[in-house]
């Protein structure tokens, strides 16, 4: 079992977690009260709560030093003090490396209201000036306040932002980056987001923000590098589109340019094509280019009861990381028999492969309450959980899909390849031969024939959502140039 | 009534994509409006003969129960359909069918939905307008052969669409697939300079109608696709957005 998952990265594209505010507050709040009773804490955490922080590399159960938090759930008041958020405000910023999420999410759901398309709403203007002061604060990297093109599509962010059209959400994310460019302390590096729900509009998108990583024109306040939103994260045929423009618009440079971020990516096969995107950029232009990518599926698979058990990557098949119910029965609370020996006892699934969070915890350190136990309200709940047994397989469920990522990768360098990276159809096409037949030539023309040869085989990689397959072919595009709304 | 009913459901519904329209209606007109989810088409019609009692704006949803109505044996013949209305302010308006059979001892309801959430679910939509540069009447061989070649590349979503001097000609996959290609029009004017593509199970539902309708397709090379069936009661407008990525 790998403990050391930092070590273990290699040249991979690096998946960052996307914690969960949950999950932070119990390592940060126990830095500097016990929050979580000794008695509580299972006997193989042998640095108490704090082995749940995988930043920590002294104290971590395992160590991974990169990860992303969310603006969004965050607390954004840098002057006060706010012990939940030390997993953050205290980490080590020399072995741990964070990227802050900047709650454009936030605004297209409609729950950060404001006039966001207007520059001097008060509501808007405090939330642009306490993310931007947070992420200069606390993060390595961070997006840009975007507002996704689909808010537009989204009735209550329509309501909240004041935002209806695609054109609006432009406006409002072009605000928001003038503001940050003229404020930032330059302590945070920024990753100019790029949004757009086809590739009309992401190309659209593109031109229109590209300004702001060109340091012939902001010399000292370019932003630093790229995130991929909207089609732009599960389209792979936009992806490779993308990239090229932006080496051979100059705004793919060594030092300048060095990171690309794909919010919200899920898809085990992903972990290995961003691989081979990743290599092809570094061997032909860039040598410092790291793609990264998060997804928040660890933290949301145990808030609906589901742990990680196993990792599958047949070749020639689908690569998953599978999750089934945990256990969570109130006779276990007492139960010392190991946790994954119990989790197949009780028929959850056939196997159950453990991680350092598991390794020596047992069944009744996760199924916490007896029968007629009372939870923190007084009122005996259904489950046998509590608040920190959710925090536990958090753990765990972290360490699984890291691993999952790093055996990925493995495996495809060993030979394997998922079935979505590889068609024999007719021919043999195998994913990384034409990654490296585009980035290997210095014609851009040639480039781009090369992605237009494959369009029909992008369509087979399937993303984690969005227009994808063949739905990536639809009238969107054509629909908004033909028709109004009246 | 019944004959203006079946043939809005047999134009929409019976496509298999839309299962709401619009009714907008007064003494002079009566127009219909629907559109699929995905807005892959856009329908846009109106009846030669207005139904007075279509008076106003509404919904009808869940076309599929309208559709079994209309079929249902018991209805067959001699039924009585009548619009249901009610005052709502000041104004009255449509707010369902009644049926009943030749007996009375038979009924069903059906509900309209209101001006206020058929206008939110269904957004009235303007065609800003195209030049169409190939018009084709297309027969029903021209159909079936659009349907071998559909079936015989059932695995392809969309096709293409272009000229060769006075030949129109479709096209099924590419040089990476299996492919397919045929003459559906000859004779025709005008030329197409793009080559846009077209959802197939939306074009041949659309004309599987040709049996009992005067169809005309244009082509746009502005990425439009417009098909016109004329039923007799109503001459109804389908537009086709291009597909792309």
């Amino acid at each position: 079992m790998n403990t050391n998952l930092t070590a273990e990265q290699k040249d991979y594209a690096v998946f960052l977690p996307a914690v969960s505010g949950f999950y932070a507050t119990f390592i940060g709040k126990q830095q500097s009260t016990e929050y979580v009773e000794t008695a509580r804490i299972p006997k193989n955490f042998t640095h108490g709560v704090e082995s749940l922080n995988f930043l920590n590399p002294s104290q971590g159960q395992f160590q991974y030093k990169w990860c992303l938090y969310s603006a969004g759930h965050a607390d954004l008041d840098i002057n006060r003090d706010s012990p939940k958020e030390d997993m953050f405000r205290k980490r080590d910023r020399s072995t741990s490396w964070a990227l802050g999420d900047s709650g454009g999410f936030q605004i297209g759901k409609g729950v950060w209201e404001g006039d966001w398309k207007d520059p001097t709403c008060p509501k808007a203007q405090k939330k642009r000036e306490s993310v931007l002061a947070w992420m200069d604060a606390y993060m390595d990297y961070g997006m840009i306040l975007d507002i996704p093109a689909w808010v537009a599509r989204s009735p209550k962010g329509q309501q909240a932002t004041g935002i209806t059209t695609y054109e609006e959400a432009c406006q409002a994310t072009n605000i928001n980056n003038e503001y940050f460019m003229k404020h930032r302390s330059g302590a945070c590096k920024f990753l100019n987001v790029l949004q757009g729900e086809n590739h009309t509009e992401a190309d659209d998108w593109y031109d229109r923000m590209k300004k702001f990583c060109d340091p012939k024109q902001y010399p000292d306040t370019h932003f630093n590098g790229w995130s991929m939103g909207g089609q732009n994260m599960c389209d792979i045929h936009l992806v490779l589109k993308r990239l090229v423009a932006l080496r051979f618009d100059g705004l793919l440079e060594k030092g300048t340019h060095d990171f690309m971020h794909f919010l919200g990516t899920s898809k085990l096969e992903w972990a290995t094509l961003l691989t081979d995107i990743q290599r092809a950029v570094r061997k032909h232009h860039n040598p410092n280019f790291t793609v990264t990518f998060d997804c928040a599926s660890p933290f949301l698979a145990t808030a609906n009861g589901q742990v990680y058990c196993q990792v599958e990557t047949e070749d020639r098949s689908k690569w998953v990381y599978r999750m089934v119910p945990s256990i969570d029965d109130k006779k276990l609370a007492t139960d010392t028999t190991a946790f994954a020996e119990a989790f197949v006892r009780e028929g959850k699934h056939e196997s159950f492969l453990d991680s350092p969070i598991t390794d020596g915890l047992q069944a009744k350190d996760v199924c916490i309450y007896a029968p007629g136990d009372l939870n923190k309200i007084g009122k005996e709940g259904k489950t046998s959980w509590d608040s920190f047994s959710y925090a536990i397989l958090m753990g765990h469920n972290v360490w699984m899909h890291i691993n999952a990522v790093q055996e990925a990768n493995r495996q495809y360098d060993q030979g394997k390849i998922p079935n979505m990276l590889i068609n024999e159809t007719f021919d043999r096409i195998m994913f990384r031969d034409i990654v490296e037949a585009i980035f290997s030539t210095d014609d851009r023309s040639v480039a781009d024939a090369i992605i237009q040869e494959y369009s029909k085989y992008w369509m087979s990689i399937i993303g984690t959502r969005g227009a994808t397959g063949k739905k990536t072919v639809n009238a969107s595009t054509q629909f908004n140039n033909l028709f109004e709304e009246v | 009534m019944k004959d203006t009913l079946q043939d809005i459901v047999k134009h929409t519904h019976s496509l298999g994509f839309i299962d709401l329209v619009k009714i907008v209606g007064d003494d002079k007109s009566t127009t219909i409006d629907a559109m699929a989810e995905d807005r892959s088409v856009v329908v846009k019609s109106e009846l030669k003969s207005p139904v007075p009692e279509f008076a106003g704006t509404f919904g009808m949803p869940n076309l599929g129960k309208l559709d079994i109505l209309l079929k249902l044996p018991v209805y067959k013949d001699n039924a009585e359909i009548t619009v249901n209305t009610q005052e709502r302010n000041g104004d009255t308006v449509p707010v369902g069918l009644h049926f009943e059979n030749d007996s009375k001892d038979f009924k069903n309801d059906y509900r309209f939905m209101n001006a206020e959430i058929v206008n939110e679910k269904l957004k009235s939509v303007q065609f800003r307008g195209v030049n169409w540069h190939v018009t084709i009447k297309p027969t029903m061989p021209d159909v079936q052969r659009l349907n071998f070649q559909a079936q015989a590349n059932a695995e392809e979503n969309v096709f293409t669409v272009s000229t060769d001097g006075d030949a129109l000609k479709f096209k099924f996959g590419d040089a990476s697939s299996h492919a397919g290609e045929f003459t559906f029009a000859t004779g025709i004017t005008g030329k197409l300079d793009k080559t846009w593509a077209w959802p197939v199970a939306q074009v041949t539902q659309i004309l599987k109608l040709i049996e009992t309708n005067a169809c005309e397709m244009s082509f746009s090379d502005d990425g439009a696709l417009q098909i016109t069936l004329d039923s007799g009661m109503a001459s109804y407008q389908y537009i086709l957005p291009a597909q792309s990525k």
